[in-house]
């Protein structure tokens, strides 16, 4: 074959063989055919009955000087403020609770629209004074605390308790900077046991705890209580969060207390690999981003320098993270609140306390958010409708009985209540078992 | 000089070529003739013209048999000579022919048939016949054949029979019997005339120097298959059966006639292993031939014992001796000029490059059962893989209609080789198999490149190609077997089309079917290519073609269940993928390193199209080009066999280039360059690569579950996942869903089951914590275990509090696969329905017939044996 021929041959081989870069744009082969997927079925089973825990009252540890060793108490009662639904309250503990209280209910529909319940407590002790009030919410077999601290002047208990009917060994995990220190608990059936945290650890002014346990699920509240010199500082109660996220969403921090302790974000990554957050605080009318590394198994806090305002607060990372705040305020008394994870609903239903309380729905979406409110109070029921903007939230003084929030896409909420006692934020939880309308597809 | 009368009758078929030479020899006889009469049965002009213009008289009875033909030529003869000399228009006598077969017939009165010498035609050194005799069971025997003519045989001797062609036969003993039968086949004619001839107290004997050239046009088969009615191992085996028939004592022929189907059976295997597959259909439809017309042989043999005795026959039987030295003489071969040059792979020490491959993948030694993104361990014995092989229904929930993975049959070979551990030797064939392509590779290359040093370097480019160590660290194992088979499966095939004698031909498809078959059931679409690619090897050698296209069969019937799907469903996807095991599609373009190694074998193959082998480049080329393209299509997985193989077409031209190349700097250049690529290579895609398949434990359910499924293999498992309100159920029976028991054509539809709802109810209630129905649900599912898993602790650690409130299960505990419990008085289920595999029986016996096809049989094939004996 002549030379010539042999140029052209090899030129039209060549062509031809990188046509497959051509051919990969068709449509009809770069279409990939996808797996069938396995329809769902839904399947109504009866759940089991509806169980909520109050952890109950404030514990004072070492008396009310504070040097009694080994003496704790469970002071005054706390208040339970409850909605139930279209169903029944087969065990009801009434209006107040001194060691912790069981709620169970049963009926259609499980969620906050059956049972929904708060506590709160006013305390004003020598050492302590300050508001702590929770959601009730159903008993865990896991959780995270990010708010741990047990250095001078900060002071942490364990509200455990096993509501069941079977005896329990729980594992708690300190996480504390650089190490971790772990204890097991057997709680009996029925047993709430108050745990100082100091027992455990010695002057760590920041850590996590992660608890489990090996068969039912149990109660844990985390109460803490901060002062400084013989000033108290406040109270909090908080409940632990079901799991890390890689956004968390943070609901109804107010600042109100510009130049003095400024909000505190607490990060705690658990994983084996350093990572970046990207923090954004969002008001009407400020926006802060930051970005801060935590190291694997690290702790991070930053002091948030914000404006007074509402805010809402979105932290991102490639790994999963643990996020807090701690907030304070100044009036009327120092206290201040831990706020974290916020749950995502649609439909909300939750008691309001008997305190000056208001409501914070957020929207964290990308669209604009349409909410309903439906307020009750006594008989009456009042309605209101509103637009929440991509990324803000709605900020309202509420009253009454309960309060129903719904919408079509999901929200984010949280009830702040600041009034004469002191200064807490309650972050509502969903209440459900497995039951009503499961979706199970099978393989 | 003979003074007997003789008429010549001429029985042709239309082969005018041939008709000319004999008609031209037969004029110039040195023996008169009295009358020449050609009977044309063809009516084919050209040979009727011819006979007009050597004036001999012509016969145009139309398509009559050669009994018939003979005997039309024998009435037209205006006078009836003593003596009538048959020929047939292929048999070319020489002048004196006739001359000395009349002497012979001379020399004593009770001889009344002579037959001659038949010497091959155009190759008269050879001697074609020299007496025909049959076996003791009636086999026909030549005496004499393909032997150099040295005159060792030059003798008149008394035989059973001779050919009709060049038969001189006194024309009363022609009127006395007959005739020829033409109820019996084409080869047993002459035979049976011949003995009815011994029987009825005549002679027959051999004339060696009556030499005539003959074609021997039936049994080349160059005929009409009418005239021998069927192939030629057809009408052998028809002749066989005649004869035994005819020949056999009384008491002996009920046996034969019940004995001929277990014959056919029995012979199946031999005719293989001898490399003879055609006879096998000769010889059933013999079986069928003889029992349909049983009234033709009873009627034959009547007439031959009404004759006289047929004892004196049993004196001209071929004696064990004679059959003896027939099997030997077959050993005798002509040497296999060799195709390629140079040493082999062991001899060239090229064998230890394969090492190479094995270091640099060194971290996927095999240590246990191999996990990778969809790889799971297989079963843990070949039974147990076995028994989900080639089903026609996947016994997944209440049985499925669907076929299992054609891949199976792959894992089942895994399975055979070390059934122990099945798991470890598919780790193992995932450690090894760059390294077999390596071997295959160079194999291939061996037929086209000369120096060893090439091949070495074009086969570990491959080897060590980013194109297949990717697919070797994700242990993407359909694509490794194509990857590593596919160069065997070429060079086999082209050993195939250019063997050198059909024995071998065979051997070579035998394991071409084999091969092709790992192919089809690991990746259809290539397997179709390489069936196109054994049709284009067969069209360049048409001789070839109709053994050379059977190598498809074994990989069609296995893959043809998973094909009839796809087209059942209209989804040409399904072609493109075989197991659940498979690879994710990918970009052949993501890797810079892949690239690299296409772009430097494509510069290569084209410079090897300005080389001298342009035939074997351009298809390399073409073989690339159709891969590439191929490889774009990728519908469900990912194409990286064929990316692969794209790029070993193109390293062959690579290898044609590299192979012409004669100044030392350029050929030190190209090695450090290719060696620098190579080591490349498998660094950053052997020990430098991340982990993306591991060795775990071949157990993938919990101990309690495959100690309960020994004793019970119908024992199942519900796996539940929950989820929040989202629950995931699904049924495992016996001891886990290892990779043979996951099916692709399931997960790709996902098709209904009646208990699907139940289940669903079931594990709702379960999860829910509500036992109302649950026993129920529990027995007439037939669980006998649940295991709870998932990565939602909440979700897991209420449904698990949930699940142990129900008083029928009872907990056995976290297990490393999740949360387990059994059932309280689960009663024993039976195993999932697998369909009877009738059609995995069909497929076996296809595989069983390559695999003895395949099986190198020195004796037939080359002569090995004997020539050691000689020795």
């Amino acid at each position: 074959m002549k030379i010539a021929a042999r140029i052209v041959l090899a030129i039209a081989l060549v062509g031809l063989f990188l046509s497959q870069i051509v051919v990969t744009q068709f449509p009809v082969l770069s279409t990939s055919t996808s797996f069938a997927i396995p329809s769902s079925l839904t399947v109504a089973v009866e759940p089991l009955p509806l169980e909520l825990y109050c952890p109950g009252a404030f514990a004072e540890v070492g008396g009310e000087s504070g040097i009694e060793l080994g003496q704790i108490d469970r002071i005054g009662e706390a208040s339970i403020f409850q909605f139930l639904g279209s169903g029944e309250l087969i065990v009801d503990p009434g209006l107040t609770t001194t060691p912790g209280a069981r709620l169970v209910a049963v009926g259609d529909n499980q969620s906050t629209g059956l049972l929904s319940v708060i506590q709160s407590q006013g305390i004003a002790r020598d050492r302590a004074v300050g508001l702590m009030a929770t959601t009730c919410s159903q008993p865990l077999f896991s959780g995270w605390f990010i708010s741990g601290a047990a250095a001078l002047g900060q002071e942490t208990v364990l509200l455990l308790a096993n509501p069941s009917e079977s005896e329990t060994l729980v594992s708690l995990q300190f996480l504390v900077p650089g190490g971790k220190i772990s204890k097991q608990v057997s709680l009996a059936a029925g047993q709430t046991v108050v745990l100082p945290v100091s027992s455990v650890i010695f002057q760590e002014s920041m850590f996590s705890l992660w608890f489990e346990t090996s068969g039912v699920p149990i109660s844990v509240a985390m109460q803490q209580r901060a002062t400084a010199g013989l000033s108290t500082r406040g109270v909090d109660m908080q409940l632990p969060s079901v799991a890390t996220a890689n956004d968390n969403l943070i609901t109804g921090l107010s600042v109100r207390s510009e130049g003095f302790d400024k909000p505190v974000l607490r990060l705690f990554n658990f994983g084996d690999i350093a990572t970046e957050a990207v923090i954004t605080a969002v008001s009407s009318n400020n926006v802060v981003v930051l970005r801060q590394q935590v190291q694997s198994e690290g702790f991070a806090e930053i002091e948030l320098d914000l404006t007074d305002g509402d805010y809402l607060v979105r932290v991102e990372s490639v790994s999963p993270l643990l996020a807090g705040i701690k907030n304070t305020i100044l009036k009327p008394v120092v206290d201040f609140s831990w706020l974290t994870q916020s749950s995502k609903f649609t439909d909300l239903t939750i008691p309001i306390p008997s305190y000056k309380t208001r409501l914070h729905v957020a929207n964290f979406g990308l669209t604009a958010l349409a909410v309903n409110l439906e307020i009750t109070n006594g008989t009456r029921v009042e309605y209101q409708s509103f637009e929440i903007a991509s990324l803000s939230q709605v900020s309202l003084p509420i009253s009454g009985d309960s309060i129903r929030i719904n919408s079509a896409s999901e929200f984010t909420a949280a009830l702040e209540v600041i009034d004469v006692p002191g200064y807490a934020v309650i972050n509502p939880r969903e209440n459900q078992n497995f039951g009503d309308a499961l979706s199970v597809s099978v393989r | 000089m003979s003074t007997l009368s003789v008429a010549t009758v001429v029985v042709s078929h239309g082969a005018v070529e041939y008709l000319a030479t004999t008609l031209k020899a037969l004029s110039v006889q040195t023996h008169a003739i009295e009358q020449t009469v050609v009977v044309e049965t063809s009516s084919d002009a050209a040979c009727l013209e011819l006979a007009k213009e050597f004036g001999f008289s012509v016969v145009e009875p139309g398509d009559i048999k050669l009994g018939a033909a003979i005997e039309s030529g024998f009435q037209s003869l205006k006078v009836v000579p003593g003596w009538l000399w048959i020929l047939h228009d292929d048999s070319a006598p020489e002048p004196q022919a006739l001359q000395m077969l009349a002497s012979a017939a001379e020399l004593s009165p009770s001889v009344a048939i002579v037959g001659p010498k038949l010497l091959e035609w155009g190759n008269e050194i050879q001697i074609q016949q020299l007496g025909i005799t049959v076996t003791p069971t009636g086999k026909p025997f030549l005496l004499v054949a393909s032997q150099y003519d040295q005159g060792q045989h030059d003798g008149s001797r008394d035989t059973l029979a001779v050919s009709t062609a060049g038969m001189l036969v006194a024309a009363g003993l022609w009127r006395k019997l007959g005739g020829l039968n033409d109820t019996a086949p084409v080869f047993a004619q002459d035979i049976e005339f011949c003995a009815k001839a011994r029987v009825a107290g005549f002679r027959v004997v051999v004339e060696p120097r009556a030499r005539i050239s003959h074609a021997g046009l039936s049994m080349q088969q160059a005929r009409t298959r009418k005239w021998l009615g069927g192939s030629r191992s057809h009408a052998l085996s028809r002749a066989h059966v005649h004869l035994a028939s005819v020949l056999s004592p009384t008491i002996l022929l009920p046996f034969v006639y019940l004995a001929l189907p277990l014959a056919a059976f029995i012979s199946i295997p031999q005719n293989l292993i001898t490399k003879k597959p055609t006879r096998i259909f000769g010889q059933f439809a013999a079986w069928l031939w003889a029992w349909f017309t049983i009234g033709s042989r009873l009627g034959a043999r009547k007439r031959l014992r009404g004759l006289g005795k047929t004892r004196p026959l049993k004196d001209f039987l071929a004696t064990r001796a004679q059959r003896k030295k027939r099997r030997e003489a077959k050993f005798e071969y002509v040497t296999e000029v060799q195709g390629s040059t140079g040493k082999g792979l062991f001899g060239s020490g090229s064998v230890w490059l394969g090492l190479l491959p094995l270091i640099f993948g060194w971290s996927l030694l095999p240590v246990g059962a191999i996990y990778a993104d969809r790889l799971v361990p297989i079963g843990d014995s070949f039974g147990s893989i076995w028994s989900a092989t080639s089903l026609a229904q996947v016994p997944y929930l209440s049985g499925i209609d669907l076929p299992t993975d054609p891949f199976n049959w792959v894992l089942s070979v895994f399975g055979l080789s070390l059934s122990s551990n099945p798991s470890l030797a598919l780790a193992v064939f995932v450690f090894v198999a760059p390294a077999l392509g390596f071997a295959g590779f160079w194999m291939l290359t061996s037929l086209f490149i000369v120096r060893v040093w090439v091949r070495n370097l074009v086969g570990l480019l491959f080897a060590l190609s980013p194109q297949v160590l990717l697919v070797q660290a994700m242990a993407g194992v359909a694509d490794l077997v194509t990857i590593s088979v596919a160069p065997w499966l070429t060079f086999v095939l082209i050993k195939a089309a250019t063997s050198y004698n059909s024995s071998r031909t065979w051997r070579w498809v035998g394991l071409a079917g084999l091969l092709a078959a790992l192919i089809a059931v690991s990746n259809p679409v290539i397997f179709l290519l390489f069936v196109i690619f054994g049709i284009a090897l067969g069209a360049n050698n048409i001789r070839k073609l109709p053994i050379l296209s059977w190598f498809a069969i074994p990989g069609a019937v296995l893959v043809y269940p998973w094909v009839s799907l796809a087209v059942e469903q209209n989804q040409v996807a399904f072609l493109t993928v075989t197991s659940s095991a498979f690879l994710p599609p990918a970009s052949p373009y993501e890797s810079v390193i892949a690239l690299v190694f296409l772009g430097a074998a494509g510069i290569g193959a084209v410079a090897s199209l300005f080389g001298t082998r342009l035939a074997v480049s351009v298809s390399s080329w073409v073989a690339a080009i159709i891969l590439a393209l191929g490889a774009v299509y990728q519908p469900i997985a990912g194409s990286f066999a064929m990316q692969a193989i794209s790029l070993a077409a193109l390293l062959v031209g690579s290898g044609l280039f590299l192979d012409q190349l004669s100044r030392k700097w350029v050929i030190a250049a190209a090695s450090i360059f290719a060696s620098a690529g190579v080591m490349t290579s498998g660094l950053v895609y052997g020990p430098l690569a991340p982990d993306q398949a591991y060795f775990g434990s071949q157990r993938q359910v919990p101990a309690l579950v495959v100690a309960a499924a020994e004793v019970d293999e119908g024992i199942r498992t519900l796996r539940i996942d929950a989820n929040g309100n989202q629950v995931d159920a699904e049924l495992l029976w016996g001891a886990g869903r290892s990779l043979e028991q996951t099916s692709l054509a399931y997960q790709l539809l996902l098709p209904a089951s009646p208990i699907t709802s139940e289940l669903a109810q079931l594990s709702g209630s379960l999860v829910a914590g509500n036992p109302s129905g649950v026993q129920d649900l529990l027995s007439s599912i037939g669980i006998d275990f649940v295991l709870l898993e998932g990565d939602h602790q909440e979700s897991i650690s209420a449904a698990r509090a949930a699940i142990d409130s129900m008083t029928m299960l009872q907990a056995a505990g976290q297990t490393p696969y999740g949360h387990l419990w059994q059932v309280v008085g689960s009663a024993s289920n039976t195993p999932p329905s697998h369909q009877s595999p009738s059609n995995r029986n069909l497929q076996l016996g296809i595989l069983a017939a390559f695999l003895l096809l395949a099986i190198p049989t020195p004796a037939s094939i080359r002569g090995a044996k004997r020539l050691v004996k000689q020795k």
